[in-house]
């Protein structure tokens, strides 16, 4: 084993220990411990097995192992970054609208009521 | 006897169509007060959307007869736009007119502008400072709207002159179907999709467009077009 892999694999170790422990208590949603507990565990497998990422690389026609790491990467960091856009923008949305309605709702008129079509200081929310 | 009961100036105002101008305003506390006062003049019914400002312009709108309504934080034109067109719908307004506050239109060609509209002959009457006139617009920013028209030529299938273009009336029914979700600068080119997805019919009125050292200085950058088209494409893939 090289220096590299007696640094990380303990480390990869010790997070699949602590995903499983949160497996079984449960507290957590387990679609969420369980996704991390498969990143944790593929990760350990391929500093361990370099060679398994290798095999699978040539499987799919690709060449090397890092070949293969890098693509899932970039696939998988263009998938979150429109997921999240599309988070923010429904986001913005959402506080867009809850910043208009009280807008609208503490309505206020400038000096001398020249246009009065409320008939009053301030109206009533969005109907 | 009893003298005839004169009119009230409510019951006169019965068959006057309610226009309503929406400014939406952000730091504009110096040039709003020069704007207000050419609009309020002419007495027209108008809301100002202080957009989450940080200077004196809350302070300035309330000088004024007009409603003011406040963003508590910053939110951009589109968003500031929807607001005041939400609620002059919601105070009955027959027609509605879109009006930049940095005083760069002229408050006598919304009369012009709210013809068609009142006629029936259109429900979206748009300015265009090409078919019109624009005073010290320099060539930079001459080439970018004329880029931005060709833009939305492409991107919205919509043909019109000047598509950036603030100063516009729409009809309550054009305002009820018209929904600005682009908060920043793009919601000019997604009026005119949603013009055009509504099958709203629009025409073009030469309007003049007053170019002055601060509007320049406060309007858009030539590097900002490219972030709004972009803007616009991503928002067009998100919806």
């Amino acid at each position: 084993m090289k220096l590299f892999q007696w640094v990380v694999l303990p480390i990869l170790l010790l997070l699949v220990v602590l995903e499983l422990v949160a497996l079984v208590r449960g507290r957590e949603r387990r679609r969420f411990v369980a996704m991390r507990l498969l990143v944790w565990t593929v990760a350990a497998v391929a500093v361990g097995l370099p060679d398994t990422t290798s095999s699978v690389a040539r499987m799919l026609g690709i060449g090397r192992g890092t070949d293969l790491v890098v693509y899932l990467f970039l696939l998988a960091f263009i998938a979150t970054s429109f997921f999240f856009y599309s988070r923010y923008t429904l986001l913005q949305r959402q506080i867009t609208e809850l910043v208009r309605r009280e807008a609208i709702r503490e309505a206020e008129q400038g000096r001398q009521s020249a246009s009065n079509p409320g008939g009053g200081q301030s109206t009533s929310g969005l109907s | 006897m009893q003298p005839a009961p004169t009119p009230t100036p409510e019951a006169a105002d019965i068959d006057r169509p309610d226009i309503w101008i929406v400014v939406p305003a952000y730091n504009e506390g110096e040039r709003l007060a020069r704007t207000l006062s050419s609009i309020v003049r002419d007495g027209w019914r108008v809301v100002v959307v202080d957009d989450g400002s940080r200077d004196g312009t809350a302070a300035v709108a309330r000088e004024f007869p007009v409603w003011l309504l406040r963003h508590c934080i910053n939110c951009g034109q589109g968003a500031s736009l929807q607001t005041g067109i939400d609620f002059a719908l919601q105070q009955g307004a027959d027609v509605i007119v879109t009006f930049d506050a940095d005083g760069q239109h002229s408050a006598e060609e919304i009369t012009r502008l709210t013809e068609p509209v009142l006629r029936g002959e259109a429900d979206v009457c748009l300015g265009s400072r090409f078919l019109g006139a624009s005073e010290n617009l320099p060539a930079s920013r001459w080439l970018i709207l004329k880029l931005g028209v060709l833009f939305t030529r492409f991107v919205s299938q919509i043909r019109v002159t000047d598509t950036h273009n603030g100063l516009r009336a729409l009809s309550r029914r054009a305002a009820e179907r018209i929904r600005i979700t682009q908060n920043r600068m793009a919601h000019a080119s997604e009026i005119l999709e949603e013009i055009r997805q509504h099958r709203l019919k629009h025409v073009e009125v030469p309007v003049t467009i007053r170019y002055t050292e601060e509007t320049l200085a406060k309007g858009q950058s030539s590097w900002n077009a490219v972030c709004i088209s972009g803007q616009m494409l991503l928002g067009k893939m998100m919806r």
